[in-house]
C-alpha cells in the first residue's frame, strides 16, 4: 500500500518545479510549460485526496483546470502569431516590442 | 514493496520529465518532455483508481501538447538565447519544496472509507478492463503528430536548400 503523504511529497515537488521555472525562465513558452506542470501537480493532489476522502471523483474541479491548461495552447498559438508577425524572438524580457502602433 | 517500487519509478520519471523540460535546447524536445509528463501523471491516476481521468488526461496530452509541439518548431528561430537560469531553478525548487513540505510536519492522515488504499494493482486492473484501448490510441494519435512535426522540419530544412 502506498501512504497518501507520498503522493502529496511528490505533487509539492512538481509544484514547486513548475512555480521556479515560471520565475527562472525568460522563454515564453517555457513558461507555458512551467504553468502546465503545476496544474499537473494540482489535478493530481486534488484527485488523490478526493479519493482519500470522499471515495468519489473530482470531474468538475479537474474539468476547470484542464480549461485551464487547454486555453493557455491558445493563447501561445495567439503571441506565436504575433511573435512571427514582428519578427522578435520569445523572450519575454522583449514583450513591449509586440505593441501595435 | 512491488507497490513503493512502482511508485518511485513513476516519481522519478515524473521529476526527471520536468527538469528536463528546462534542461533540453530545443523546444519541441521540451514539449515532448512534457508529454511524456502527462503520460506518466495518467499512470498516477490509475493508481489511485481514476481511469476516466487517465483517459481525459491522455485526450489533453494528445490535443494540447500537439499544438505546443507546431509552436515549437515554428518558434524554433526565435529561441535562439539562453533562456533559463538554472542556478535560480534549483535553489528556488529547493526553497519552495521545503517549505511546502513543511506543511506536511506532523500531520496524519487518516480516512475512515476502506476503499481510500493505493494500490500498484489499480494500474493493471484498470488497463485491463477499460484503459489499455485508449492508451494505443492516444500513443498512436500522438505518434503520427510527432512524426507530422519530424516531417515538416525536415520539409523546412529541405526548402532552404
Amino acid at each position: 500500500m502506498i501512504p497518501v503523504e507520498y503522493f502529496a511529497v511528490v505533487s509539492f515537488a512538481l509544484f514547486a518545479i513548475g512555480l521556479a521555472g515560471v520565475a527562472a525562465t525568460r522563454h515564453f513558452v517555457l513558461m507555458i510549460f512551467s504553468i502546465e506542470v503545476a496544474l499537473v501537480a494540482a489535478t493530481l493532489i486534488a484527485t488523490v485526496f478526493f479519493y482519500f476522502n470522499t471515495g468519489g471523483n473530482i470531474m468538475l474541479l479537474l474539468f476547470t483546470i484542464w480549461t485551464i491548461a487547454a486555453s493557455e495552447a491558445v493563447a501561445l498559438v495567439a503571441f506565436y502569431r504575433y511573435i512571427s508577425k514582428y519578427e522578435t524572438n520569445m523572450d519575454v524580457a522583449k514583450l513591449s516590442k509586440l505593441r501595435d502602433k | 514493496m512491488i507497490d513503493l517500487i512502482v511508485f518511485a519509478v513513476l516519481t522519478i520519471s515524473m521529476l526527471t520529465l520536468s527538469a528536463l523540460i528546462f534542461e533540453l535546447k530545443d523546444v519541441l524536445h521540451a514539449a515532448v518532455a512534457l508529454a511524456l509528463l502527462f503520460l506518466f501523471n495518467s499512470l498516477f491516476f490509475l493508481l489511485v483508481n481514476q481511469p476516466l481521468l487517465a483517459v481525459v488526461q491522455l485526450f489533453i496530452m494528445v490535443g494540447g501538447i500537439a499544438t505546443f509541439l507546431f509552436v515549437g518548431v515554428g518558434s524554433a528561430a526565435y529561441s535562439k538565447f539562453g533562456h533559463t537560469r538554472k542556478l535560480v531553478l534549483v535553489v528556488l525548487w529547493a526553497a519552495l519544496f521545503v517549505v511546502l513540505v513543511s506543511a506536511l510536519n506532523g500531520v496524519r492522515f487518516t480516512s475512515e472509507l476502506p476503499s481510500a488504499t493505493f494500490w500498484s494493482s489499480n494500474i493493471a486492473s484498470s488497463l485491463q478492463s477499460s484503459a489499455a484501448l485508449f492508451y494505443v490510441m492516444a500513443l498512436a494519435m500522438f505518434g503520427v503528430s510527432l512524426g507530422a512535426i519530424i516531417l515538416l522540419k525536415k520539409t523546412k530544412k529541405s526548402a532552404k536548400k
